[in-house]
């Protein structure tokens, strides 16, 4: 939730800081049918219904699930000039990492999915029960390859919506925050008034 | 066919759907990259 909570606090952000809606509109954001179709292809996994995996083995699923994250590092090298990018893009690669290493998945534990109170999400809290809605498997804590990538972050009740993220979503958010800034602010070349030619 | 291109052409080319086009591969890198758990993560238990 932490990313969509950073697209809608940077726009609120921006437009308090006298952004404009009309610069991001002319924001030069290259391959963007890609970035859509990557995500698409994630969200095929994603929506499907939790199912239990071998934890470690590699099928079709995994592969073109890391294919979908290759094709959004090559837009965001595409885009590394732009505002907040990079810092997506560091995102991108610790999440990456992290999920190459567990078989595909982004690990988090069993005590995680119930601290956040995501129990109605998973059929089991068994290891290697995929999380409904998102690109978890549960792990446990000792079974966890690089586990300070992993979703190790919980933001539990009172916080309206309970999330649970990674080291590398907090890049991502903070990216976010930059990119959408910089585009209703005018930050990089060809967003709006200082646009020139 | 050819009589609605002009028309397709300037619903393109709006401000609206280009600000919707932006969010769109905004929110589908974002996501993408991280944690989309963001769409549906109000969980059950």
């Amino acid at each position: 939730m932490i990313l969509v909570a950073a697209i809608v606090v940077s726009i609120v952000a921006a437009l308090l800081r006298g952004g404009r809606f009309t610069r991001l509109v002319s924001f030069p954001l290259r391959w963007g049918l890609l970035a859509v179709a990557a995500f698409a292809i994630q969200a095929l996994f994603i929506y499907q219904s939790p199912v239990r995996k071998s934890v470690g083995v590699w099928g079709w699923q995994e592969v073109l699930f890391m294919v979908s994250h290759l094709l959004l590092l090559a837009v965001v090298w595409a885009n590394r000039h732009l505002p907040g990018v990079k810092w997506i893009g560091l995102g991108l690669l610790l999440n990456l990492i992290v999920m190459v290493a567990n078989g595909g998945w982004m690990p988090v534990t069993p005590e995680a999915v119930v601290k956040a109170g995501h129990t109605g999400l998973v059929s089991s809290l068994e290891p290697g029960t995929r999380v409904y809605s998102s690109k978890n498997i549960i792990l446990l804590a000792e079974q966890t390859k690089l586990r300070f990538l992993s979703d190790i972050f919980v933001l539990a009740k009172p916080f309206p919506i309970p999330t649970i993220f990674s080291l590398g979503d907090v890049f991502v958010a903070a990216g976010v925050f930059l990119l959408i800034h910089g585009a209703m602010l005018g930050w990089a070349r060809g967003t709006g008034n200082e646009h020139t030619n | 066919m050819k009589k609605w291109l002009p028309t397709i052409y300037k619903l393109a080319n709006s401000n609206t759907v280009r600000f919707v086009w932006i969010l769109l591969v905004i929110s589908a890198l974002v996501l993408g990259s991280g944690a989309p758990e963001a769409f549906g993560g109000s969980g059950g238990g």
